[in-house]
């Protein structure tokens, strides 16, 4: 890995592409089609913007709907330096494309295919929520991630963007990184910021499998992995390590749900010598700067002044200058010192904690988290479907998977029902939100308040 | 009993089937790959498929078995890798669990 470059302090984002140039012609990014430098970066950046300047994009809401790609995120950076408020999706699905143009307020839509047809759409009838609308106001770029599930009312999250640049600029050297998270996930923006910050290299995979990380590591000499503790088990069950050539690997962080010891355990045996960090945050507060108690991963500490995680009453709480501004629905933006409870259940040891239970109600399948009531909002317009209540089942592969219990208006049996369900939620449900445990519940779902399930 | 299984291995994948853009193909008998090198299917389909046996073990067999759990195997043992190798692993865990019934 190359040394941390000792540069100015990037507190803007014209400071950020002052930054990308001095790493000049190191290798900014690597994907199937070929690799991009620093350098070529900064002359993509330079002709986005005066795309951007033409169309107007400017001080504006904008939904992107992208993905990890060299053009994408010079856009994207494009867009930034614009004092843009951008809300990242990866749907492509019209429905989706529209509820969230509206939910942002969104003045543009902007999309790429083949990485140099840029479709710039402009809106009408748009309202700014409150929380874009001040950073508008202010001049100031930001971001908008969406929490959970793909149908419902869109639960975006509105953050600065400034922090995200102080965050990772003096955080550690990762070489070369995979960028295995979701671009519209906080997750793939923290590998994007942590990659650029340090002047490491991004390599984007033709795909998100563990066979496909297995191929970047030993194609790419890849030095550094974010990824989910379900995809490490996946990739120890699969077995698509073998015969690999993994020895560039150093250091694997992991995080989004719990990592369970025996999993840990075959890691470390498959990976000897290779540094295994578990990361703690949410969309809501980013990615922590964490730190784990030696030989025991499910310990943290977070001693990196600004950012710091409370237990109070067995749950939680988080003080982290990367902290969102607030919810697009919200009125009123959070103040910055606020301690915001995760509704995570934690346990303290001298300076570390522990999680030792998740967020109720969402379904956390392979780190992607399910809103149990837009499944249900599908389900229930289902033919012969009475009334339908979904939770979490435990999957030792995935961590959990969703679970639907039904009450049938006629009888139907169980082989039947998921036939016909399953024909009947293609292409509404994402693949994590179908459930893959159904059952026939013979009595009502209804207790006097809630569902008997939750 | 047990040689119910084949059946209802294909027929847990059958009922993916419906979910997915292109059927799963079993042409090549027991080497018919599953979840691996080879992957056919991602790891949401291996999950339903293992829930389904599950079930379908439990309700036609009257035989509990966790096949998902391969915490107990070698590191090099690969049950999801091929059709032929998720059948033999499932019969092996129904064998197991027979016998814990019949003592």
């Amino acid at each position: 890995m190359k040394d941390v470059i000792n540069i100015p302090k990037v507190e803007t984002c014209e400071a950020l592409l002052k930054h990308l140039v001095a790493a000049d012609d190191n290798a900014a990014l690597i994907q199937s089609s070929g690799a991009t430098s620093y350098a070529r970066l900064c002359e993509m950046i330079s002709n986005d913007r005066e795309l951007l300047r033409a169309q107007g994009v400017a001080g504006a809401a904008v939904l992107f709907v992208s993905e990890f790609s060299a053009r994408n995120i010079s856009l994207l950076i494009s867009l930034w330096l614009e004092n843009n408020v951008v809300a990242l999706s990866m749907s492509r699905q019209p429905d989706r494309v529209q509820t969230l143009s509206h939910a942002t307020g969104a003045a543009f839509v902007i999309s790429v295919s083949d990485e140099t047809n840029v479709e710039i759409t402009e809106q009408i009838d748009r309202d700014l929520p409150p929380n874009v609308a001040t950073l508008i106001n202010a001049k100031e770029p930001g971001f908008v991630v969406f929490s959970s599930g793909t149908t419902g009312p869109a639960k975006g999250v509105v953050h600065r963007l400034q922090p995200f640049l102080e965050r990772y600029q003096n955080d550690a050297d990762v070489g070369t990184m995979l960028a295995f998270m979701s671009f519209d996930h906080i997750g793939g923006l923290a590998t994007l910021f942590h990659v650029l910050l340090t002047h490491g290299t991004l390599v984007i995979p033709d795909e998100r499998s563990p066979q496909e990380l297995g191929r970047c590591i030993d194609k790419y000499s890849v030095n550094t992995l974010h990824v989910s503790p379900t995809l490490l088990n996946l990739v120890l069950v699969s077995g698509t390590l073998e015969g690999r050539n993994i020895q560039s690997l150093r250091k694997v962080y992991f995080g989004s749900e719990p990592m369970s010891l025996v999993v840990l355990d075959r890691v470390r045996t498959r990976l000897p010598g290779v540094e295994l960090i578990q990361l703690y945050g949410m969309s809501e507060t980013g990615v922590l700067p964490c730190s784990n108690k030696p030989n025991e991963n499910t310990w943290l500490q977070v001693q990196t002044p600004g950012y710091s995680v409370e237990v109070i009453d067995g749950v939680c709480n988080i003080r982290s200058k990367t902290l969102m501004l607030g919810y697009l629905t919200d009125e009123d933006s959070l103040p910055r010192d606020t301690l915001f409870s995760s509704g995570d259940m934690g346990e303290v040891e001298g300076t570390y904690f522990r999680i030792s239970g998740r967020k109720m109600h969402l379904i956390n399948v392979g780190g992607i988290n399910v809103s149990p009531t837009d499944v249900e909002q599908v389900i229930e317009t289902c033919d012969n479907i009475a009334d339908v209540s979904v939770s979490g089942a435990d999957s030792p592969i995935l961590g959990q998977v969703v679970a639907a219990s039904v009450v049938l208006k006629k009888p139907e049996t169980l082989s039947e029902l998921k036939a016909r369900l399953y024909r009947e939620i293609k292409g509404k449900l994402t693949p994590e939100q179908i459930p893959r445990v159904v059952t026939i519940s013979e009595i009502p779902l209804y207790s006097e308040r809630f569902k008997k399930k939750r | 009993m047990l040689d119910q299984l084949p059946r209802i291995i294909s027929d847990a994948i059958a009922q993916q089937n419906i979910l997915l853009e292109a059927p799963i193909d079993l042409s090549e008998g027991p080497n018919s790959p599953l979840y691996g090198v080879d992957s056919q299917i991602d790891s949401l389909t291996l999950v339903s498929i293992l829930v389904d046996v599950e079930a379908t073990v439990l309700s036609e067999l009257s035989l509990t078995v966790h096949l998902a759990d391969t915490s107990d195997l070698k590191e090099d043992e690969k049950p999801f890798a091929t059709y032929g190798s998720l059948c033999a692993y499932t019969r092996t865990r129904c064998a197991a669990a027979s016998r814990l019934v019949s003592v």
